[in-house]
């Protein structure tokens, strides 16, 4: 899965392939057996799941180890120089620069310390009274007939009743938060003047006992998933399909990992790679769910594959553009030309390729429409244009499995909501 | 290859054009018939001599072909920046087109396979070009620029060519000279292209 110390980028799970290759590849099968373990009808203990709540922002808190004094900040705390709050004038120094975020930091300052939190953790914010509805607030809307308390922190606008026990804790509490997320060192603790960039971030807020609040709703986010199940049929299913991805990555391992060698697993790829198709599958591949995407989500593979090399042709054209002298440009245009060949030279393989990647997204998905209905208390919208909202789903699922995690994301739904209006 | 290269075609073509013949015009009809809904291209060589093969001033053989090729006039390029054929594919690469057809006469695909071979290296005169697909292919006519003696065999002796009408320059026949001129061309405007060939020739040349 990702190898990241801290929580700060999640992949998602199909990804892995284009990142590892074949040590992706085997993750992906082990993670799919993984949640095939969690829901089936045995049940298991090979690891668990989050919900993925889309609040905003991730706000950061604890004892800090320098000092001992309690602070909050965003994700800007595992910076090298982190940036850690104190009071509300430190927040002020930091963070004065954005208002809203400011306000924000100061309420979670105010709520949050008297949580008594022991360790550091992380947690995204729902909601903060008396912040106008757009700008983290709680408003109140008549759903389907049903009074609701409703909150947007981020992309996805959620809806409880306000009859529901949940919905009366909302009405009473002043702040609402997910924390999903520890830090601790090596050995498992944080020990003193241990820098925060040192730490790394673990599943879940179990070691802290948090002091009963007035004013803090803690959502819990472990899915349950001991409410639901494979049926056998499903389970029959699944395990055939996990055995044909399983069996379809070890034709595509060797052509995968050639592209990770080539630069593929990078995100910011220098030099000649910067110039190679490699790194932009998966940049193509986070592109063609967005809603201005010139590319369209489909399952023909040929159709992926044209529109593969259209988004990486304008990506170095553009590049390109900044060169003036002649035969620089036809240094890079070959470097391009040469990855178009290698592309057009290995369709087979691109073809098998895509094709496993799109068997692993419909598989996730399927995954995730077992587990949407879980949360079935809750009623999620997204904004489908400027006015209207529509209904949607939790932005998504977090398995945790062996200490390392990877997400479980509608991709096209989500990204739809989630670029309209940047 | 089963899927779609990305990315622009230009079909090229190069040529002397002393003088501009109705030769020519076929081979540029033959071109644009090509390259269909792509852009193509029509670079002059911008070579003159006193020896009599190369009597048109670049500049002098722009303004003759534009007006005598008038369906063609913005697909003309002349300047010194592209004097050699490398030069000019170079251009059309920074111009950003990806894919090269390079068109030349039926008689002359094999000569011009270098370009082929060219693609990605430096040339003699430092120049590089590079496109991701380049083929060189026939207009479907004779190269209208081509050497009359060495291509007879190939052709059977096709009547028009650039060698054969500054001969009839130099010989003083403006009729057989006219009748190298694309029909319909201004009698007037064949009248000055045949004076300027004829001043520019040496005494006595006979295309040897």
């Amino acid at each position: 899965m990702s190898d990241v110390k801290q929580l700060k980028h999640l992949e998602h799970l199909e990804d892995e392939m284009l990142n590892e290759g074949v040590a992706g590849c085997k993750k992906i099968v082990q993670d799919l057996q993984a949640v095939r373990k969690i829901l089936g009808c045995k049940g298991g203990n090979a690891g668990f799941l989050q919900t993925k709540w889309d609040g905003k922002p991730a706000v950061i808190c604890g004892k800090d180890p320098a000092n001992g004094f309690f602070f909050v900040s965003t994700k800007g705390a595992l910076n090298k120089q982190p940036v850690c709050c104190y009071g509300h004038t430190s927040i002020d120094d930091n963070f004065g620069k954005i208002p809203d975020l400011a306000d924000k930091l100061k309420q979670c300052y105010d709520h949050f310390k008297p949580l008594g939190i022991k360790g550091i953790i992380q947690g995204d914010l729902l909601f903060v009274k008396g912040a106008p509805f757009d700008k983290g607030g709680v408003g109140s809307e008549m759903i389907d007939g049903v009074d609701h308390w409703t909150f947007k922190p981020n992309t996805i606008k959620y809806a409880i009743p306000k009859k529901h026990p949940i919905g009366k804790e909302v009405a009473a509490r002043r702040i609402g938060v997910v924390f999903h997320t520890h830090y601790s060192g090596p050995d498992g603790r944080i020990h003193h003047k241990q820098l925060l960039s040192e730490l790394s971030d673990k599943p879940g807020i179990r070691g802290e006992s948090l002091n009963a609040s007035n004013t803090v709703l803690n959502i819990q986010n472990d899915t349950p998933v001991a409410d639901i199940g494979f049926d056998h049929s499903e389970e029959v299913m699944f395990d055939q399909t996990v055995k044909e991805i399983e069996s379809e990555c070890k034709k595509c391992g060797p052509f995968l990992d050639e592209l990770v060698g080539l630069g593929g697993g990078k995100g910011n790829p220098k030099g000649e790679e910067k110039f190679h198709i490699a790194p932009y599958v998966k940049s193509y591949f986070n592109d063609e769910v967005k809603p201005k995407s010139e590319s369209q989500v489909t399952a023909n593979i040929d159709q992926t594959i044209t529109q593969l090399l259209a988004f990486y042709d304008k990506k170095m054209t553009k590049f390109i553009s900044g060169y003036k002298n002649g035969n620089t440009i036809a240094e890079k245009k070959k470097l391009v030309g040469e990855s178009v060949l290698f592309v057009a030279n290995h369709t087979t393989e691109f073809k098998a390729l895509l094709k496993l990647y799109k068997k692993v997204q419909s598989l996730k998905q399927q995954i995730i429409d077992k587990l949407n209905p879980l949360e079935k208390d809750w009623k999620m919208f997204a904004k489908s244009d400027s006015a209207t909202f529509e209904t949607t789903s939790h932005e998504g699922y977090v398995l945790h499995r062996d200490g390392d995690r990877v997400k479980l994301v509608n991709r096209l739904e989500f990204s739809k909501f989630n670029f309209l209006f940047q | 290859m089963s899927v779609e290269l990305p990315g622009k075609t230009i079909y090229v073509s190069f040529g002397r054009f002393q003088p501009p013949t109705k030769g020519h015009l076929d081979n540029f009809n033959g071109l644009s018939r090509a390259a269909g809904n792509n852009d193509y291209r029509i670079y002059l060589s911008q070579t003159q001599d006193s020896k009599g093969d190369n009597p048109l001033a670049p500049e002098s053989k722009k303004g003759y072909i534009k007006k005598m090729m008038s369906t063609h006039a913005d697909k003309i390029y002349s300047g010194s920046q592209w004097n050699v054929i490398a030069k000019c594919l170079q251009h059309c690469m920074v111009d950003g087109y990806n894919h090269l057809v390079f068109m030349v006469g039926s008689d002359r695909v094999n000569d011009m396979q270098w370009v082929k071979r060219s693609n990605g290296k430096t040339a003699k005169d430092g120049t590089r070009y590079y496109f991701t697909t380049v083929e060189v292919k026939s207009t479907g006519e004779r190269d209208a620029d081509g050497d009359d003696k060495k291509d007879k065999k190939a052709t059977g002796g096709f009547a028009i060519s650039g060698t054969k009408l500054r001969v009839y320059a130099s010989l003083g026949d403006e009729k057989s000279f006219k009748k190298g001129m694309p029909s319909g061309m201004n009698a007037k405007l064949a009248t000055e292209l045949y004076d300027e060939i004829r001043k520019n020739l040496p005494v006595g040349y006979a295309g040897k």
